[in-house]
């Protein structure tokens, strides 16, 4: 006698149990997994929508400690590029030793708000054309002021990781210093 | 009309799922892993809403400092009260002593447990949120550094 039965379905063989007189034909196990399979979409559709809304990350950052190792020797190829946010601009600045004042003179400005928003664009310009020039350089320091929100320094490294044109990413400053001047800030 | 019910013959038209189940059985693993992972690092930022970031980094774990309106958490667990955009709390110097004692007892309890210094004993992961002032945030990552973790990671919502 076949397993399947006469039905083709799968039956038990001997003795009778809870599933039926077994040996007969009439007994069949279907598992219904139609209302298992809505569950699991059901979960799954909730998981993709909660999992897609809040996909949290970082931007990495270090503050300035104090060392008793000798610095490295300054390269001529990269320059220390510091950044000052002021409640009404940024103020570029960068410094290297053993570059020419004239030549780090050119990349220091004053970057003004505009609409009331700190200028982004403008900066972005500026450190891409301060990577150029020194293509070795790879360190933003971000001096806040007081009233400088979180927000806003994020921005700042948003607009200092990378510069993007014609399909290429070019790493600007990735690597970012957040410095704690506050009680100089008036000071010129 | 009935799947069966075509010309009065019997038709079986047995579709089978199991496959199926199996796929959805294992995204639905992949998914709920990925999410435990996640909610691990924002489990205080229900009080905090994150600036946006075009960071792509894949977030990794380390020692959670949470600044919230109303506290600094470390790990979940509060050390200082924050009043008016101000911390409250005993200081020496400039060290918050709640948050440099909680984070030297982590630092200790981490490096026990690694048998020495590994690659995030060093490194903060901060929650804050996106309109907190740097007044706020400087003392805090000052402290840190006090406590030996110089490096951050700042939470961020990728856009």
């Amino acid at each position: 006698m076949s397993v399947f039965g006469s039905s083709g379905k799968r039956g038990f063989g001997g003795g009778t149990s809870a599933f039926g007189k077994e040996g007969s034909d009439d007994v069949a196990v279907d598992l219904n997994l139609t209302p298992l399979m809505d569950v699991m979409s059901n979960i799954l559709f909730f998981l993709l929508a909660s999992f897609g809304a809040a996909i949290v990350s970082f931007v990495a950052v270090s503050v300035p400690v104090q060392s008793d190792a000798p610095g490295a020797a300054p390269k001529t190829d990269s320059v220390m590029v510091n950044l000052r946010v002021l409640p009404g601009e940024y103020r570029l600045n960068v410094t290297n030793e053993a570059v020419d004042r004239e030549k780090l003179e050119a990349h220091r400005g004053v970057l003004p708000k505009r609409d009331g928003r700190y200028d982004n664009a403008a900066l972005h310009a500026a450190l891409y054309k301060i990577k150029l020039e020194f293509p070795a350089s790879d360190t933003l320091m971000i001096v806040p002021s007081e009233t400088t929100v979180y927000d806003e320094i994020i921005q700042i490294m948003d607009t200092a990781r990378a510069h993007e044109a014609d399909g290429k990413r070019i790493r600007l400053l990735p690597k970012v210093v957040v410095a704690d001047l506050v009680k100089a800030e008036t000071a010129e | 009309m009935s799947w069966n019910d075509t010309g009065g013959n019997e038709y079986d038209v047995p579709l089978n799922l199991v496959a199926l189940i199996d796929v959805l059985t294992n995204l639905l693993f992949f998914l709920m892993i990925g999410f435990a992972a996640q909610e691990i690092e924002v489990k205080n930022a229900d009080k905090i809403t994150l600036p946006t970031s075009t960071t792509k980094a894949e977030i990794e774990l380390s020692v959670a400092v949470a600044i919230t309106a109303d506290e600094i958490l470390i790990d979940q667990v509060p050390v200082a009260r924050v009043v008016h955009g101000a911390i409250e709390a005993p200081r020496d110097g400039e060290k918050i002593v709640p948050i440099y004692d909680r984070l030297n007892t982590l630092r200790a309890a981490r490096q026990a447990e690694t048998a020495g210094l590994s690659k995030d004993d060093d490194v903060v992961f901060l929650l804050a949120d996106k309109d907190a002032s740097f007044a706020l945030l400087a003392p805090v990552m000052k402290t840190a550094a006090m406590a030996g973790y110089p490096n951050f990671r700042f939470a961020v919502v990728k856009e």
